[in-house]
Order: C-alpha cells, then sequence, then structure tokens
C-alpha cells in the first residue's frame, strides 16, 4: 500500500484522455423486438427487403458514431467470415486457428493457406473503402482466397463488377454484384469470394468509410457450404428465393453485427476506465492496439514498453478486468477485448 | 482441315527453331506494337490467328503464363477461355497438352510418356542433376504438409510414428516446395511449414482444393491434424509408411515431362 501512496499520481496516458465513449453502449443500439422475428424467418421478399432495411439502418447508425472501438469490431467480424470461409475451402482451422496462424508469424513468414483468408478478410475490414473494389485489392484477395490466376480475373471482376452495381440502393447493389460472381462462375471456386465483394459494394452504396463484413457468416450451413448453391439453371423462382436468403442474411448480420457492437462497447469502456489507472510507459499505444486489432499477441513488440514491461501490463490488465486473455493457453497467450 | 494439321505439323518438328523467337512474352514496355484486333481478316481466320498467337506464347515460355500476358497478344473482343478450349481440342492425340497450372497455363507432355523421357534422357539430364528423385518418404512428408498444414516437425514424426529428420524438411525446402509458416503456440515455439507456389506447379495444381481425394477426406473428417495425432489413422495410409526409401515414379514425373520447356 505505501509505495503507491508515496509515488506521485501520474495523469492518465497520453491520448487516452480524450476518449470517452459518449454514449453507454447498452442504450445507444435500440433493435425492435419485431425485427428479430422478421429477419429470422421472412415468408416473403417484401418482409425480407423490409427487415434488411431496417437492420442495416440500425447498423449504419452504429457506424456513424465511429466509435474508438470500430477497428476492433470490424475485425471480429472478419475473423467470424474467415472461419467460414476457411470451413468452405476444405481448412480445418477455427477462429482460434487462424488468430494464431496470424498473430504467431514471424514477419517474412508465410502465415499458410487459412492466414492467407483471414488477411484478405481483414483487408476488407482495413482498407478504405472506395478502394476495395480496384483490380490490385482484388487481386489480393483472390490469391488469398487460394485461388489461382488472381490477376486476370480481378481485372475482369472489376470492371464488370462497376458496371453492375452503379445507382440503386446499396442492398440491391450488393445483392447484384453477389448474383454476377454466382452466376458468372458456376463452376469455379471464385464464387468464395461473392460474399466480399457483396461486402464491399454495400459499404461503398451507403458511404461507409470501411466495409464491415457481413453476409458471409450467415450463408453457410451446418456443414460450411454456401446454401445458395444449385447445379442447375436457376429459374425465375429460384432467382427469387435466393434474392430472399440474402435479404434475410443481411437482415439476420445487421443484426449480429449491432449485437456485437454493444458487447464490445461495454468491453471497451471497461477497458477505458482502467486505463488510467496503468502507470507503464507506452500503455497508451497497448491501449490503442486493443481498440483497434482483434487481438494482440502477449510477446509481440510494442514502441516504448520492453517484453517484461508488456507481460506486467497485461497481467495487471488482465486483473483489472479490462482484457480478457482469448487462447486460453497459458503460453503464447493472446490479448483482446 | 488442311491448315489445321500442317499447323501441328509445325508445331512438333520446330520445336528447336523456335527457341532463339522465346521472348515473345517481353514486358510490354519493351514489345512491339502488334495488331491485336486484327480486324481486317474475316472472323475465323481471326480466331485462329489468335489461337496460334497464344499456343506460340505458350510454348515459348519456361513457366506457365497467365491469363493477363495473353491478353497482350489477343483482341479485347477474345475470349481466352474459348482460345484454351480450342488449341486443348486440336492437341488431343498430341503427346502434349495445354494444362492450366499455378495461375497459368503450361504445355506439358502427357503423363503416359514420363517413363519412357525418363529413359532417354538418363540420370545425366541437367533436371537430374539439381533434383534427385524423391524418396517415398520424402513425397509422404510432402503429401502430409500439403494436406495438413500448417503443420511442425513434431507433429509430422508423431504422425509417420518416427523422426522425420531435419534433413529430410531440408531437402524439401531446398526444392522449395515447402516454406516456413507461422509458429506453433507449443513449448519451443517450432515453425510450422506450409507449401509454395512451387509446389503447386510443380505437381500440377491450381490450388489445393485440386489435391487428389480432397473433398473424401473432407467428407470423412480426416483433414483435421488433431484427428489424425489421436490415433485415427486410416488404414490405407498406415500401412504405407513400412515401405522405405524406394523411388518413387510419380513424385517426380512431372518435371521431367516438360520437355517443350527446356532451355
Amino acid at each position: 500500500m505505501l509505495p503507491t501512496m508515496i509515488l506521485p499520481l501520474k495523469s492518465a496516458p497520453r491520448g487516452l484522455d480524450r476518449r470517452t465513449a459518449t454514449v453507454p453502449a447498452g442504450v445507444s443500439t435500440p433493435t425492435p423486438v419485431w425485427l428479430r422475428g422478421a429477419a429470422k424467418s421472412p415468408a416473403t421478399l417484401e418482409d425480407a427487403a423490409l427487415a434488411a432495411g431496417a437492420a442495416l439502418g440500425a447498423l449504419d447508425t452504429v457506424i456513424r458514431r465511429s466509435e474508438c472501438w470500430s477497428g476492433v469490431w470490424r475485425q471480429r467480424l472478419a475473423l467470424a467470415a474467415a472461419a467460414v470461409t476457411a470451413r468452405q475451402s476444405g481448412r480445418v482451422e477455427d477462429e482460434a486457428g487462424l488468430r494464431d496462424a496470424v498473430l504467431l508469424a514471424r514477419s517474412g513468414d508465410d502465415v499458410g493457406p487459412g492466414g492467407h483468408m483471414l488477411l484478405a478478410w481483414r483487408s476488407l475490414a482495413s482498407v478504405r473503402a472506395r478502394t476495395l473494389l480496384s483490380g490490385d485489392t482484388l487481386a489480393g484477395v483472390i490469391e488469398g482466397f487460394g485461388l489461382a490466376d488472381a490477376n486476370a480475373m480481378a481485372d475482369d471482376l472489376a470492371g464488370r463488377i462497376q458496371g453492375a452495381t452503379v445507382g440503386g440502393n446499396p442492398v440491391t447493389g450488393a445483392i447484384a454484384a453477389f448474383e454476377l460472381i454466382e452466376d458468372s462462375h458456376r463452376r469455379a471456386k471464385v464464387r468464395d469470394i461473392a460474399p466480399w465483394v457483396a461486402d464491399a459494394v454495400l459499404a461503398n452504396g451507403f458511404g461507409w468509410p470501411h466495409a464491415v463484413p457481413l453476409i458471409c457468416a450467415e450463408l453457410a450451413d451446418g456443414k460450411g457450404s454456401l446454401l445458395l448453391r444449385s447445379q442447375h439453371r436457376e429459374t425465375s423462382t429460384e432467382g427469387e428465393a435466393r434474392r430472399l436468403r440474402l435479404l434475410a442474411g443481411y437482415a439476420r448480420a445487421a443484426l449480429r453485427a449491432v449485437d456485437l457492437s454493444a458487447d464490445l462497447g461495454r468491453r471497451a469502456e471497461a477497458l477505458l476506465a482502467v486505463a488510467p489507472k496503468l502507470r507503464a510507459k507506452g500503455a497508451a499505444t497497448v491501449v490503442e492496439r486493443l481498440l483497434a486489432e482483434d487481438a494482440v499477441s502477449g510477446s509481440q513488440a510494442s514502441p516504448g514498453i520492453s517484453d517484461r514491461g508488456l507481460r506486467r501490463l497485461f497481467d495487471r490488465l488482465s486483473d483489472l478486468g479490462g482484457v480478457r486473455e482469448l487462447s486460453g493457453r497459458p503460453t503464447f497467450r493472446l490479448y483482446g477485448l | 482441315m488442311a491448315e489445321q494439321s500442317e499447323q501441328r505439323r509445325d508445331e512438333t518438328n520446330g520445336q528447336r527453331m523456335r527457341f532463339h523467337d522465346r521472348r515473345s512474352d517481353a514486358p510490354p514496355a519493351k514489345a512491339r506494337l502488334i495488331d491485336t484486333e486484327l480486324e481486317q481478316l474475316p472472323p475465323d481466320l481471326r480466331w485462329r490467328e489468335w489461337m496460334g498467337r497464344v499456343e506460340a506464347v505458350i510454348f515459348a515460355a519456361s513457366e506457365p503464363v497467365t491469363r493477363e500476358t495473353l491478353a497482350r497478344v489477343v483482341g479485347k473482343s477474345c475470349n481466352l477461355d474459348l482460345i484454351i478450349d480450342d488449341i486443348r481440342e486440336e492437341l488431343r492425340g498430341r503427346p502434349y497438352e495445354l494444362v492450366a497450372v499455378a495461375g497459368g497455363w503450361q504445355h506439358r507432355t502427357r503423363k503416359a510418356f514420363g517413363d519412357v523421357i525418363r529413359s532417354a534422357f538418363g540420370r545425366a539430364s541437367e533436371q537430374d542433376q539439381t533434383s534427385r528423385p524423391m524418396s517415398q518418404t520424402e513425397s509422404l512428408v510432402l503429401m502430409c504438409i500439403a494436406y495438413f498444414q500448417p503443420i511442425t516437425r513434431g507433429e509430422l514424426s508423431r504422425f509417420f510414428g518416427r523422426e522425420i529428420s531435419r534433413d529430410q524438411i531440408g531437402t524439401l525446402r531446398a526444392q522449395r516446395f515447402i516454406a516456413s509458416g507461422p509458429r506453433s503456440p507449443t513449448p519451443g515455439a517450432p515453425y510450422s511449414y506450409v507449401t509454395t507456389k512451387a509446389f503447386l506447379s510443380h505437381f500440377g495444381f491450381n490450388t489445393l482444393r485440386d489435391l487428389p481425394d480432397f473433398e473424401a477426406l473432407e467428407d470423412a473428417g480426416l483433414l483435421s491434424k488433431d484427428k489424425l495425432l489421436g490415433g485415427d489413422i486410416p488404414v490405407g495410409l498406415a500401412g504405407r509408411e513400412d515401405a522405405e526409401e524406394d523411388d518413387l515414379p510419380e513424385a517426380d514425373s512431372p518435371d521431367n515431362e516438360s520437355i517443350g520447356q527446356g532451355t
């Protein structure tokens, strides 16, 4: 007790004092009860469209608040989407495995096929939305998904998406992009990137600064294949059924994202509440990273803080309830909100 | 049809002559301007000319040619997939074929001729000096890494029931089939290994999903490392462990087959 009383009280780490959550997270995300029911199993196209519109509207307000924790929020959604993509392409890594692959690779090492998928989804969440649909970005993503012939496919795709999605409302644009890829690459594995492209188109339609990975996690059934797979040429009713599933998928995805934002908002508040108690040098940088990234490796060097200092900082943060250990291991720990 | 067979003869007999003309896939900055649209030709002749160009470029290149490169020699309205399909159709009876590997296309001799080519060149050919044929253990290790990557040497050893030495990993690394991946979160933080693009190209796969029986293994739920290491090993794989250092013809055949590419 004594030493802490003698030491002069330091002010909060620089840069953190201005970061206060403006709206309490619990009340800031109202989603009407009827919406959850409507999003679960809409009967008609109109129902689905209404639910998708309302849910995406709620999501829009969350994004427009541009909270300080939006980085970790988008990356968590990216992780969920990457886990689905990995299952679809026959990889066995779950979310924890993907996180390990990316965080435990030293710079210059290959992160492995699963890791590349996660990085591709993270690029959706971190690259500015306006540049997402350029040929270069798409080429990187196609390659990250483990598909061959990336450059040519990307240029081809970039041109056609631009043509297909100009004008109209954002949701229609996203669905048009999804259908475009599904239909034009019936056999090829390129279809795996359809959710990625649809989310990018949606973000551009809404004018969000960064895209949010949404639809992919909703399209997976138990085994991990896209629900929309059908070998035959689609009749108009089948096309309609697909639009219904996509709209309902977007409604559910948006609600899930809003729920996750409320959860992470609370955790971020808890972290920011204990942040002024941290007295280590470089603590501000670590807190910033915790708010911007899905997880931070306990042994990854951080500027202005030693390895031992970092370990103690994370121990202290865990004790104070600011962060959780995500991997469940006694070594190679990964911390996050 | 007469024109067609003449073209084929030209391809097979004129291999040597063409080698000084290899640089037709030079970067576009220095390339001479060529007429790609060919608007003065009637459609069928134009199509034939495009087919010829595409095949010539693929033939002259020493590594798989990407779609991007091919798009430089044909018109904007040209569908490269259809061109490739037509070329494949023409090559139906020939001892070599056009295969899609590692994100591009390449001429390769058909698998059936692998033994013949090997016996013709013997062990003294320049390719064999750099890469001796893979031993059965090495190819099994490589297969294991391909299916279960990222996987560490320790896990491989447990999987095979005997030590997989650093040398064996080193040989595969030297051939650029594998690279080091993320560190494994186990004591000692050993490197895990992942396969490279060169691996895909050498064995003629386009993506990792093209590995033989990938879907069957996936459906059986056997792609999980934990399951295999937990002793749930399928009988067929376990039985093959006994065979020691025999040569495995399939392992090195694709490289030897590609005679059209020799420099």
